[in-house]
């Protein structure tokens, strides 16, 4: 959507990439785009070629359950928001006959004269961003698909789940259409496998299946549901929590284990497995999911060749944890499931991070090829009159018209007072029914518009823009949020949810009559960012932001840079990270746009975006600068374990001690036979309760160290869940292969860390042969978790909330992950959660492209909402200057009488003066009093006034 | 009315940053929740006058929610 | 502001337990749903307003909370709410026992006082009324309603007509 309305974002869809020459800040790139027989300006949207062309097609979006026409368009929030003809169904493309869209298309949109054409683009920087592919045929077919019908994938299981899916969100078998009673998802169909050729774990497809099976759930309450996984793999940020909560919620059951094949019996599809403890099982189920895996996409050897990359063994980029975002020709980069299997918070993350790196390929050229978005003028005289208000009762397809009965809410806004347009658009928020609110709103002089939608915090923007783009003041839209507050939350009580949005539409117009146009204020940016944290995402973000020509002061607590990179011997790909230390050091050093302060905190943080004004102590001494943004990447601890010994016996290590050992050589080895590894120390529910995420990989990394220098040594990994997810499961493979035991425990029968005469043993539970064995450990290695830094007191300086975990929470964890709710803080590395080297560098440089942004603009612009004091009313008690949070109100002398004023750019529109203010003197934008008062009074019909 | 078929109405005022978005979040989780209260938005607890709350009342809310 | 709120609708007559203040961070979308359903159950089985356990009906609270709303609003009742809020904040010991003591005798008593005036005045206004009257309108004390009439009375704004007391020159 955002890139869609972007005007420096030129979207060539149905279009492929011919030809990549050139180098890194001069490229030609060669486009073959095929015609789409509809021109993208003059289309409205409306749907009626789709309604009369003869020419069924499978609906692809929909996998295949459901059929289109030749005239379509994937999804309605598609960008651009315009229908395709699909050239091959089509029978005047291919027959010069029927021709009915054109003659039925009232927008005159049908253009079967468009040919196709070839762009010739110079470009600076290349971002490779295909996506993934899917899973061949031949490996679901093994699993029944294809055969019966009740064998579904995962993603078209998705779409069944889906309310504005095929079936509208009714969870229903292919062969009967009749609800199943007992389903299946079945894992690492296509992952896992190296039958198949993928010997990788796709990261993502525990978690979907987790999902998919709420979701399930919450539509058919009575669904019987069973996941069979191999490990657990939900290392995300907050999933394992989302996950426990969603087992215990819906009853979801867990078993570990691999079914090989599915067979049909009478109908129903029989699974037969082999238990941990060797036992055969086997049980009918109604339906089964596969949780398909992602592939690297179909055409990846060809967009390799013609861009001239490499790709690893799997037919993904190559990449290397130092520069995870780097292919191998300089200027053309990486970004999402290409670079390897992820979620949508990384991808969305390494898609920030490829834009910093384009900047700093283009930073010279910065502002040189771009247009800015002119609005008209504003019409003064238009808010002044009475009030004429519009109101948009949006369907959101079926996400509220599913449940709210949008007509009669539609219906019932138009007996409300000065009220004199209403209509109900299908997504108010698609291009062409924000074109259509911008005509009403000047076709009938609308000088108040209210939208009843959904939440104002992530769409009041967008409207607000709409008002401007026909010279209206964005201030006088206000939105009734019937969605996410109302449809979403009450889908079972169809006419509560009706009366609750009837009522919420009722109280938007009645704050609307109050709204008052609001003047949009900028204040210029100082070109200048303040990092936290030395460490390597600390690093990389300095350089990211420097390197894209500003200047960057780099805050480190410690007497050096390298955080908890100094620590680490080798990455998780088996690179020398000390190598890796020494280039960032060396090149923050050494670049003149970067100052690198040590010793020093953050003591306090005054002001706002593009202005800050930061304390920095040094020693005794503290310092103030002023910046414009800042990013917080100040690390994380390890967890520092108080059981198993560890601290009474010199064999018991962390794996980071461990690592220090096998630094040095085979001499670390020196008299120990038998290695024990435990991992979760700390971590899921064992002191801290989130998965550290790198401590799985970490430990078989070290394993295979261990097999590497002295391979006679015994190792076994106690573990709850193997989590080498993405390629490090090669790993793991590996590791198994070598001989590495791996013994699952359960949380509640943890391994004991035993003395055994002068040596250590562990005792654990061994579910194969069904009794508890005793291991002999010469070494017994704990896999200590990653536990936040010292972040209370940074997150009450900055203002900026932690998770439960004590971790930095991001503003949104897909839409906003690299940035802090806080305005121009930013946030990556470990400060955000645990992760990886290649992953927190990743990040930083998502970071630093956001914090370039507003840099780079030159200016910020002030929220209007801020406080006005009438200073005729106003007694100069001081009491709002002291209750304050933020010092943005300060007293002058006003004809030798005190008088409070508004430090506009500091005020956050908190409205505690107002609140506080003993004549009412104190006024908020956007939220009067007036306003409010109005909304209570709209909120009950007992009210007298 | 008995109580059993008494739905009480309810008032909210929910901090823009804290409590409102907290209840968009339930709603992107699509938690469910009784359909009793209709929200006023504000910027921040610290907006809510006393008068708010006295009025909500007397406009005859059976109850007042305020969500920081 | 809640203690404010809970001490002034207790005055009126009005359960406390109807005014919530609650946290819960962006986050926390269970928390607030936990909250909320928490809260929806309290109050239905509060009943509705004015018919809770030892609450007044529907019509006497309407008068009182008129008042208080108005009272909220008088300059001289702002100061002592903001003042203590401004002491509050300058020592930043935020207990809820210090609220609650500091809210009962330094700001309660003004607002009470000018709930109970503006009252006063509305009934009267209204036609003359007993004291016995007032007191039911109220909830305030025979006593306390004497004083506030006869402050009316030395101003000029009321006498006792002998069959009630009345406002003058309205």
């Amino acid at each position: 959507m955002e890139a869609g309305r972007s005007p420096n974002i030129e979207i060539l869809a149905n279009a492929r990439l011919m030809a990549l020459e050139g180098e890194a800040g001069g490229f030609t790139a060669r486009v073959h785009q095929e015609p789409r027989f509809i021109d993208e300006d003059k289309c409205t949207a409306c749907g009626t070629c789709t309604m009369y062309c003869p020419r069924p097609v499978v609906d692809l979006y929909n996998e295949r359950l459901d059929i289109t026409r030749a005239p379509h368009i994937d999804y309605p929030q598609a960008i651009p928001a315009v229908y395709y003809i699909d050239a091959k169904a089509c029978l005047r493309v291919n027959y010069e006959s029927c021709n009915l869209c054109a003659q039925t298309c009232t927008a005159k949109a049908i253009d079967f004269s468009q040919k196709p054409r070839e762009h010739v683009l110079d470009v600076g920087a290349v971002v490779l961003a295909p996506g993934f592919g899917k899973i061949d045929p031949a490996v679901l077919a093994r699993f029944g698909y294809g055969k019966h019908p009740d064998v579904v994938t995962s993603l078209e299981f998705e779409r069944l789940t889906c309310a504005s899916g095929p079936t509208e969100g009714h969870i229903v078998r292919l062969s009967d259409h009749k609800t199943p009673k007992k389903i299946a998802f079945l894992q690492c169909i296509g992952s896992r496998d190296e039958t198949c050729g993928n010997g990788y774990c796709s990261s993502v497809c525990c978690m979907y299946a987790v999902k998919e099976a709420s979701v399930a759930k919450e539509h058919e309450p009575d669904l019987d549901i069973s996941i069979f996984f191999m490990d657990v793999r939900t290392q995300g940020k907050g999933f394992d929590e989302s996950r426990e909560r969603a087992e215990k919620k819906y009853g979801i059951r867990v078993i570990r284990a691999r079914v090989p094949r599915v067979e049909e019996i009478d109908g129903r599809l029989a699974l037969t497995w082999t238990d941990e403890d060797g036992t055969s099982r086997s049980e009918l189920f109604d339906m089964v999911v596969l949780s398909v895996g992602l592939d690297a996409p179909e055409d990846a050897r060809q967009i390799a060749d013609l861009c001239g990359v490499e790709l690893n063994k799997y037919d993904f980029c190559l990449t290397s944890a130092g520069s995870p975002l780097s292919t191998t020709r300089p200027g053309v980069f990486v970004a999402g499931a290409f670079q390897g299997p992820k979620d949508v918070p990384e991808s969305v993350t390494q898609a920030s991070g490829v834009a910093s790196l384009a900047s700093e390929e283009l930073a010279s050229a910065r502002g040189t090829r771009t247009v800015s978005v002119m609005y008209p003028e504003e019409d003064l005289e238009i808010a002044k009159g009475p009030p004429r208000i519009g109101v948009f009762v949006c369907h959101c397809g079926v996400n509220i018209a599913g449940v709210v009965d949008v007509k009669a809410v539609r219906d019932y806004a138009a007996d409300l007072g000065d009220v004199v347009l209403y209509e109900d658009p299908m997504y108010s928020c698609s291009q062409d029914a924000l074109k259509n609110i911008a005509r009403k709103i000047k076709e009938n002089r609308l000088n108040r518009v209210v939208i009843a939608a959904c939440s104002p915090r992530t769409h009041e923007p967008l409207f607000q823009e709409t008002l401007r783009s026909v010279g209206v003041n964005p201030a006088l839209v206000e939105m009734a949020n019937i969605r996410d507050q109302c449809s979403w939350v009450h889908a079972q009580e169809p006419a509560e949810a009706t009366q609750k949005a009837m009522d919420l539409v009722r109280m938007a117009v009645a704050k609307a009559r109050h709204l008052e146009p609001l003047s949009l204020q900028m204040v210029s940016v100082i070109p200048r960012a303040v990092v936290l944290g030395g460490g390597a995402a600390g690093m990389s973000a300095a350089l990211a932001i420097a390197d894209q020509g500003f200047d960057c002061i780099l805050v480190e607590k410690e007497g050096e840079l390298g955080g908890n990179l100094r620590m680490l011997k080798w990455t998780l790909d088996g690179q020398d990270a000390s190598a890796i230390l020494a280039n960032l050091v060396t090149r923050v050093q050494g670049h003149p746009r970067i100052r690198v302060m040590t010793n020093a905190v953050l003591e306090n943080v005054t002001g706002f975006v593009g202005n800050f004004v930061s304390t920095i102590r040094t020693g005794d001494s503290n310092e103030e600068v002023r910046h414009g943004v800042c990013v917080i990447a100040t690390g994380g601890m390890q967890y520092v374990p108080t059981g198993d010994m560890y601290g009474e016996s010199p064999k018991v290590l962390t794996q980071l001690e461990l690592e220090g050992r096998l630094s040095k050589g085979k001499g670390g080895l020196r008299g120990v036979n038998s290695v024990v590894m435990i991992q979760c120390v700390g971590s899921r529910g064992d002191g801290m309760n989130h998965c550290s995420r790198v401590c799985c990989t970490q430990a078989v990394k070290n394993a295979l160290k261990i097999k590497e220098m002295k391979p006679e040594t015994a190792v076994y990994v106690l573990y709850r869940d193997i989590r080498t997810f993405g390629f490090h499961e090669d790993l793991y493979s590996e590791a198994r292969r070598k001989g590495v035991v791996f013994l699952r425990y359960e949380p509640e029968d943890r391994p004991q860390v035993l003395k055994a005469g002068n040596g250590l043993k562990v005792r654990a539970f061994d579910r194969l042969l069904g009794e508890y064995i005793e291991i002999p450990a010469g070494l017994v290695v704990l896999s200590t978790g990653i536990a936040p830094g010292e972040n209370e007191a940074l997150s009450r300086v900055v203002k900026a909330p932690l998770t439960p975990e004590g971790f930095f929470l991001e503003a949104h964890a897909k839409l906003r992950p690299v940035e802090v709710s806080v305005d121009g803080f930013y946030l990556c590395g470990l400060a955000h959660g645990p992760k990886s080297l290649d992953e927190s560098i990743a990040q930083a440089k998502a970071a630093a492209a956001k914090a370039a942004i507003p840099l780079a603009k030159g200016e910020v612009p002030v929220t209007p909402l801020v406080s006005r004091v009438d200073q005729e009313k106003c007694i100069g008690c001081g009491i709002c200057e002291s209750l304050c949070p933020f010092h943005a109100i300060r007293l002058v002398k006003v004809d030798k009488r005190r008088k409070a004023e508004t430090v506009t750019a500091s005020c956050k529109a908190c409205g505690i003066c107002a609140a506080h203010c003993p004549t009412l003197a104190i006024s908020m934008g956007g939220f009067t009093d007036e306003a409010i008062m109005a909304q209570i009074h709209a909120f009950s019909e007992r009210c007298a006034s | 009315m008995s109580k059993t078929q008494f739905k009480p109405r309810i008032l909210g005022f929910f901090c823009h940053w804290c409590c409102y978005a907290a209840a968009d979040a339930a709603g992107v989780a699509r938690y469910q929740y009784p359909p009793n209260v209709r929200v006023v938005r504000v910027l921040c607890t610290g907006r809510i006058d006393v008068r708010f709350v006295l009025e909500a009342f007397r406009c005859g809310s059976d109850g007042v929610f305020t969500g920081g | 502001m809640a203690e404010t709120c809970r001490q002034v609708l207790k005055d009126c007559g009005v359960n406390p337990e109807r005014l919530a203040l609650e946290w819960a961070s962006a986050a926390e979308g269970p928390r607030f749903v936990e909250l909320i359903t928490d809260y929806v159950r309290r109050i239905t089985a509060l009943g509705p307003l004015g018919e809770g356990a030892g609450e007044p009906g529907w019509d006497v609270l309407a008068t009182r909370l008129e008042a208080a709303v108005k009272a909220a609003g008088v300059p001289k009742v702002r100061t002592a709410y903001g003042t203590f809020a401004k002491k509050m904040h300058q020592e930043g010991h935020y207990t809820g026992d210090a609220i609650e003591d500091g809210v009962s005798s330094k700001v309660f008593p003004t607002f009470r006082q000018e709930r109970l005036l503006l009252e006063v005045r509305d009934c009267l206004r209204e036609g003359p009324k007993a004291i016995s009257d007032l007191v039911v309108v109220t909830g305030a004390g025979e006593e306390e309603l004497s004083g506030i009439l006869s402050a009316f009375e030395k101003k000029g704004l009321a006498s006792d007509t002998g069959s009630g007391w009345v406002l003058k020159g309205e």
